[in-house]
């Protein structure tokens, strides 16, 4: 797994299209490069929705994207073993429940991805 | 089928989740798509999940973060402070990937640091005949 990984001067992260990211790095210009294939400005303002926070420097956030980069990929590649169990070629909203629900680690993602019931199932407990 | 909308809060109670966050769609299933094989699909709700998956974790990693800076007694957010977060959530195994791009950004403010030093000495000289290099 090889992120792009280039030089992000601005906060207001331009992310790197095909081009960007297959440049390596050139000194001399203000070179528009991507630390994590997420807008940085973006991820900002996600941390910044906590109260507590207030001032974050740039490298907490370029670690931030980083580690959510990551974070998507150890979530796919865990989800993507539900699909191939199930001879499937679809990677299925029941393959990420699956995994939340497997490991302690995604514990803090149970509400975000919990499994679905059946309507059925579902009235059926509510009547009871 | 009854399907919430997750209108519920992350497990850190500190963060506002009334407020609408999300990432680009196109970004998240570009991430996803790279650790999977290239036949694999994704349907429309899997990629909704990445998605929100990844910025309630963004919530979260900055939570834990905020606690070490606050454990250090400081205001700003730091690098160490998100490392040290990375295990406290055990996600450790990121670690290495973090660490280098860690690397790769504080070499590249270096080089910027030295190229406006030269930039400098250029411009106070016209005819520039010499440029210092500073070999790193």
């Amino acid at each position: 797994m090889e992120p792009n990984e280039h030089a992000e001067e601005q906060s207001d992260v331009i992310i790197g299209d095909a081009d960007a990211t297959n440049k390596e790095q050139k000194d001399g210009e203000d070179g528009v490069k991507t630390y994590a294939d997420l807008p940085l400005a973006r991820v900002k303002r996600i941390m910044k929705s906590d109260a507590d926070v207030k001032l974050i420097s740039q490298e907490a956030v370029i670690l931030v994207a980083k580690a959510a980069e990551c974070l998507i990929e150890h979530l796919a590649s865990e989800a993507f073993k539900h699909t191939q169990s199930d001879n499937r070629k679809t990677l299925q909203y029941k393959d990420l429940s699956a995994t939340v629900k497997s490991s302690e680690v995604f514990d803090f993602l149970e509400e975000i991805i919990p499994e679905r019931t059946q309507f059925a199932t579902a009235l059926s407990k509510q009547n009871k | 089928m009854s399907t919430r909308s997750s209108e519920t809060p992350s497990k850190s109670s500190k963060s506002d989740s009334n407020k609408e966050y999300d990432l680009p769609r196109a970004n998240v299933f570009r991430i996803a798509k790279k650790s999977l094989p290239k036949e694999v699909l994704l349907v429309s709700d899997s990629k909704v999940a990445f998605s929100k998956a990844a910025v309630v974790f963004i919530m979260y990693l900055t939570a834990a973060a905020q606690d070490q800076a606050s454990k250090n007694k400081r205001s700003t957010l730091m690098a160490d402070d998100v490392l040290a977060a990375i295990d406290e959530i055990e996600l450790s195994q990121y670690k290495e990937q973090l660490l280098e791009t860690l690397k790769v950004f504080r070499k590249n403010q270096a080089e910027k640091k030295a190229n406006r030093g030269q930039k400098k000495v250029q411009s106070k000289s016209d005819d520039t005949t010499e440029i210092e290099s500073e070999p790193e």
